[in-house]
This record gives structure tokens, sequence and C-alpha cells, in this order.
């Protein structure tokens, strides 16, 4: 069905035009490093020093030592204001994000065994923030209750003692940086293979490809493939600079990591190819690749946002995106190295996008030719 | 006159491809509509296992609190040992209890309950152990008596009360799907014309550089007010968020944005020589800027050079521009200071947008 003749002849001359135009050229080497330096250092789920401004009427040693617990955490950097008054408009010009306000008579109560109560405020607009703001006031809650008895007991740190496994630091790096090469990946061949064939009819140079004998299989795959390899060549970009610049490690088995990462790119370079093969118009592609190819890539792949924590509904339909299997499997593969045996259910059904994908273009490649 | 001529070429060749005027006409919506619900990051289902004795009744406690709660949900299958609990997927986090019961080991001073996290997902490993720490430290027997009365801190989240993740997620959006369509529709359409040859006979035409411009981004500025107004109805409309601040301050501040935008696409066409150029260069540029805009992502968290280029982002100017007028009110001094900055860049934009144009011709 394939004659390798005309699909190498094709890959050739897709080579060339890939070296013709040292933008794209260059463009698929230096994206991948830049998005991973850039994604690397930006990303930091751990909140850390949040503004905080705090409004202290009670003005006590209790008052104080709460205070001085809360700016010794690295939590949170607090400033004084005037009033609660003050402490509002700096939250609504987002120069603080959370107020503490203390009343007078703190202390009184506190120690007078009722119950001393303090107020906060949190900016809820950033809700994951907000969420973790709140949880780390809990901490300081009871250290400074603990500081207050001045009691000789060691600290008690509570009764529970977390081990982090695969990622003891809680690094953001760790998390972010091994999914990326699928994001990367999924928008590198978008990119390029979604022009490729509304360009030969924009052109006009399509006709002529069609009055040749070639195959529409021989055409995609021909077409396919040169780009594979440029991905292939940025994903090992990518895994070098993961492993050296971050010293994240690979416990995993590379070859499965490398069959998934080319069952990946055959997926997304064919949804490219298709997404071009169906509209004509380069402009409207672009639109549709973007909107079709790196915004679910992007936020339905559990890249950021957790595909567990969505409602149910949309759970099922991450599972129709191959970008949300290949990212599980290359996070497992990198921090938790499960076998494939373990991974069988997405590498099963990446291995069935890819064969879809190639399937779907051939397909409407041909209704194409015939039309 | 011929301005208007121009304009109407615009846009009938926009609206003329029914898949072009798909993508700008039902697209944006239909993403802010999928994104806006599907997204959040509210932590549930954390998948939690308890290895203890039954009888163990500080574990079991922490256990079944934890899961009354709506983060946490049991396990399917009880696996024979808690790291394989782990290594299988089964679990996300497992509670072990030390030998001998809990209630005994914590009498001794010696023991203490171990929590294991799958640490993979950081966002998830986070959650579970600052919910599970809260619990157990509610939960804990009080040894001696404390000399204090407890301490309570009453928490009152502004804004956004019920803490509605749409709430933090739609602006961002928003801005995001106006930049794909403002930005990326101008320098596009350049882009082909110069791929196609016609932009040679625009310029001959005797047509001055002003209307050149003006005419190419004219169209895609009604298109991006068009998606503001409808975005704004939709977020209003399925997820209720709030518009607290005036509507003049955000219609102001989203015309301002659409004009920045637009200088950006017309600046950046000067560098491309094709449509494939430009759906690259734009990508790239606005991947960074998303990135540092602070739509998915706290800008807070960033190091220090990071949060620099976020000043001079008109992205993250427009987020947090939006954000505020829509969930705070708008403050007077803030917007005026952000959206000054906001024009600023835009200015600074257009200048060498002209510039580049001229050489160019």
């Amino acid at each position: 069905m394939v004659n390798q003749r005309r699909t190498v002849a094709i890959f050739n001359k897709e080579i060339r035009h890939i070296l013709r135009d040292p933008f794209t050229l260059i463009f698929s080497l230096v994206m991948p490093v830049v998005m991973v330096l850039l994604f690397g250092t930006a990303i930091e789920f751990n909140v850390r020093e949040v503004p905080t401004v705090y409004v202290d009427q009670d003005h006590s040693q209790t008052s104080r030592t709460f205070l001085n617990t809360l700016g010794s955490s690295q939590y949170f950097k607090i400033t004084p204001v005037a009033s609660a008054h003050e402490g509002i408009r700096w939250i609504e010009r987002e120069r603080a994000r959370a107020m503490i306000i203390i009343p007078p008579q703190f202390e009184h109560f506190l120690l007078g065994a009722q119950e001393g109560k303090l107020q906060v405020l949190v900016d809820g607009t950033d809700n994951s923030s907000g969420n973790a703001l709140v949880g780390y006031l809990g901490a300081i809650q009871a250290k400074t209750l603990q500081n207050l008895s001045k009691s000789d007991h060691p600290a008690s740190e509570g009764a529970l003692k977390t081990r982090f496994l695969y990622n003891p630091e809680l690094s953001s790096r760790w998390f972010t940086v091994p999914a990326l090469t699928a994001v990367v990946m999924a928008i590198l061949s978008i990119l390029l293979t979604a022009l490729t064939i509304s360009r030969e009819w924009e052109n006009g140079s399509m006709e002529l490809l069609l009055s040749t004998p070639v195959r529409p299989m021989e055409v995609v795959l021909g077409k396919m493939l040169p780009y594979a390899l440029l991905g292939l060549i940025s994903v090992f970009v990518v895994y070098i600079i993961a492993r050296t610049l971050y010293g994240i490690p690979f416990i995993g088995q590379l070859w499965i990591f490398w069959v998934a990462t080319l069952m990946f790119l055959l997926t997304y370079l064919g949804q490219g190819l298709l997404i071009s093969t169906l509209i004509r118009n380069q402009q409207a592609a672009i639109q549709f690749a973007l909107m079709i190819g790196m915004m679910p890539s992007m936020l339905f792949s559990g890249f950021i946002f957790p595909i567990e924590h969505m409602p149910t509904f949309f759970q099922g339909i991450t599972a129709c995106f191959p970008a949300r299997w290949y990212v599980t499997i290359v996070r497992d593969q990198f921090l938790k190295g499960s076998s494939a045996l373990e991974l069988f259910l997405p590498l099963f059904m990446l291995f069935v996008f890819t064969c879809m994908a190639i399937r779907l273009c051939t397909k409407t490649f041909k209704g194409n030719l015939e039309s | 006159m011929i301005l208007k001529g121009f304009i109407r070429k615009e846009i009938i060749q926009t609206l003329r491809d029914p898949h072009l005027g798909m993508a700008v006409i039902i697209m944006p919506v239909l993403q802010l509509l999928l994104f806006g619900y599907a997204l959040t990051n509210e932590v549930k289902n954390i998948r939690l296992d308890v290895y203890a004795e039954p009888r163990d009744v500080l574990v079991q406690n922490i256990y079944d609190h934890a899961l009354a709660s709506r983060w946490f949900a049991p396990v399917k299958k009880h696996k024979a040992n808690p790291i394989d609990a782990i290594q299988s997927g089964e679990a996300d986090a497992v509670l072990v209890a030390p030998p001998g019961g809990l209630t005994r080991a914590a009498g001794r001073n010696e023991e203490k309950i171990q929590l294991l996290v799958n640490a993979s997902d950081v966002l998830r490993a986070q959650a579970a152990d600052i919910y599970l720490k809260s619990i157990a430290q509610s939960l804990e027997p009080k040894g001696e008596k404390t000399p204090h009365a407890p301490l309570s801190v009453s928490v009152r989240m502004l804004y956004n009360p019920s803490m509605t993740s749409s709430t933090f997620t739609l602006p961002g959006i928003m801005s995001m799907l106006l930049t794909f369509l403002v930005m990326v529709l101008t320098c596009t359409s350049i882009a082909k014309e110069k791929e196609r040859g016609t932009f040679e006979m625009i310029i001959s035409a005797p047509i001055r550089r002003t209307d050149i411009i003006l005419g190419k981004t004219i169209p895609f500025a009604l298109v991006g007010v068009w998606n503001v107004f409808i975005a704004l109805m939709a977020s209003r409309f399925f997820f209720s968020l709030p518009l607290r601040g005036s509507l003049v301050a955000f219609g102001f501040v989203s015309l301002c944005y659409v004009y920045t935008a637009l200088m950006a696409g017309v600046l950046m066409s000067t560098f491309v020589k094709n449509q494939q150029q430009s759906m690259m260069c734009n990508f790239m540029i606005l991947f960074i800027a998303m990135m540092l805009s602070g739509c998915f992502f706290s800008v807070d968290n960033m190091p220090l050079p990071l949060r620099l280029i976020s000043y001079v982002n008109p992205l993250a100017h427009y987020t947090f521009l939006v954000r505020n007028i829509l969930l705070k009110g708008g403050d007077f001094m803030y917007l005026i200071q952000y959206s000054s900055a906001l024009l600023g860049v835009g200015i600074v934009l257009a200048f060498f947008a002209f510039r580049r144009f001229r050489i160019s011709l």
C-alpha cells in the first residue's frame, strides 16, 4: 500500500522545505528551550511571603508574640497599617493579599480564659493561594499558643508526620517540567503541520501534487516523518535540560518514555494535518490549531489543573485528548517509574489515538483528492 | 471614504470564509464555557487509605473526618501494604499508624502516625498534607491543661466568599481569548497579503500609511469588542461572575487593551514574511505573555526578574485590571495606574509599528 520510494520523495521535499526556511528550524529548536526555562522558573505553587497587612488594636505582649510568630514564618510578609479601612484599600489596590485584625483587649480575653478572637480577611480573588493561606494560618495559630505558654515541653508538631513520596521537597519544577514535554510537543507539532497542506492549497501546488501518482498514505507519512524527527530532537533537548539543569530524576524506563513520545508526536502531527486538510484557509487553520490543539493540550492534560479536580463530566472529556494520557505517562516515568503493565491503559489509549489520527488523515485526504 | 472601503474589504474577507467566521464568532464563547466549567483548583477526590488496627481510635477518627470532608474519597481496593497502594496509583495518600496503636504510642510520646503522600502531583500533595494535619490537630487529645483559652481565628474570604474557581479563572480566560483573536488575526491578515503578494498592490494604491494600518486594524478591533461583550455576558449569565465596578471602566480598559494588542499585531507583522512565520511568532509571544500574566498562576510567587517582565506585559495589565474591576469594584487609583501603563505600552508599540511599517514599505 505504501511505496517506499514515493514516500521518501515526499519526505525529502518536506525536509528541504524545513531546511530552506531557517525560521521554522530555529523556532522548533529554540522554542522548547525557552519554554522549559521559563516554566521551570516561573511556576511556583508553594506560596511564600504573602504580603499581609495587620491592624494591632491591642498592643500587648500577646499580640506582639503572635505577630512575631507570623512574621518569622516564611509564609507571610507583614506590614502594619493604621486602620482596617486602610488595610482594605491596600487589598483593593492589590498591594496586600490578606489583613489580620487583632481586636482591642485580645490579650485580656485570651488570658482571662475566654476566647481570644482574631479576624483575618483574605483576598479571595485568587482562590488557590487563598486556600493555602488559611492552611498556614492554622499552623501559626498552634505555634503562637506554644510560644505563649512557654512550656518546657518540646514543641509537639501534631500527631502527623508526612512523607512526600517521589518528590520529597514538593518541588514545583519536578511537577511541571516533565509534563511540559507534552505541551511543547503538542504545540510544536500542530504549529508545524497545521499549515503544510493548506499552504499547498493556497499556493496552488496541491494540484501539482495531486496530478502525481502518490497515494494519500504516502503523502501523510512523508509529511509527518520529518516533523516527527524534529519533534524527537526537541524532546531530547527538553529531557537533557530537565535532567542536568533542574536535576529532576528519571526513575522509569527510557524505552517507555520514547515509545510514548513517538506515539504522541504522531498523533498530534496527524491532528495538525487533519486541520490542514479540512480547512483550506490558512488563517482559519491557525485559529483552529490554536484553539483545538494548544489550549486543550495545556489546560485539559492535567499539566496545570489536576484532572481529578474537574467535574466528572469533564474528566470524561479529557480522556479524548491524547495529551492527558501522555502527561500521565511522562510524569510517572520521571518521578514514579511504574512498569509498562501498570501504564497499560495510557499506553493503549495513545496507541489508539495514533492509529486513529493516521487513519483519519489518509481518509480525509483521499476524500479531498476525489473532490 | 477610501478608509471605509478598505474596512469593508477586510470585514468581508474575514466573514466570507465559514471556518474563519466560526473561529471568530462562536469558538471564543464555546471555549469560555468549556474552560470556565472544567478548570478548577478546588481540591477534591484525594483517595485516602488507612493502615491501622480497627480499634486504633485516633487514626480511624482522622480517617472518618477526612472522608466526611469533600476533599477525600475512599480507595476502591485496599492493597496489602501502604507503599504498594501508592505505587499502583490506587491511593494518593495513606495514613499508617505506628505499631501497637497510636493512643498508646502517643502516651509514650515516641511514635507518630505517618502520612505517605504521592507527591508527583505537587498541588494535591500539598492539599492532602495541609488538610490532614489540620484535622489531626483538631482531634489530638489534649495532654496537659493548656494555660490559655483557645485562640480562634475567624477567616473571611473577601470578594469570593464561596471560593468559586471560575471567579478566578474566567477573567484570565477572557483576556487570553481576546488576545488570540485580536493580535493573531491582525498579524496573520497582514502576513497573508504579504505572502500572496497583494500587499504591494495596497502599497502602490494611493492610500496613506495611517489608512492602511487603520483599515487593517479597525475590523479586528470590532471583532475584539464584540467578543469582550459576549464574554462578559456569558460569564455573567452562566457563571454569575460579579461586575462590581463600573461598566464604563470595564469598557474603557478593554478598549485600551484591544488597541495595544492590535498594535502588537501590526508590529509583529512587520517582522514576518508569511502566515506560518506569523503563526509561530504570535504563538511564542502569546505564550510568554500568558505565562507571565497571572492568568492562571499568581504573579506574586514568581522570582523577581520575571515579575519585572509582568510590569510591562499588557496582557498582565489587562488581566489585573479586569479582575480588579469585576471582583473588587475597581479602585480608582489602581485603574489610573494600570490603564496608563497599558496605554503607555500601546503607544510605544504603535510608535515602532508605524516606523517599521514605513521601512518595510
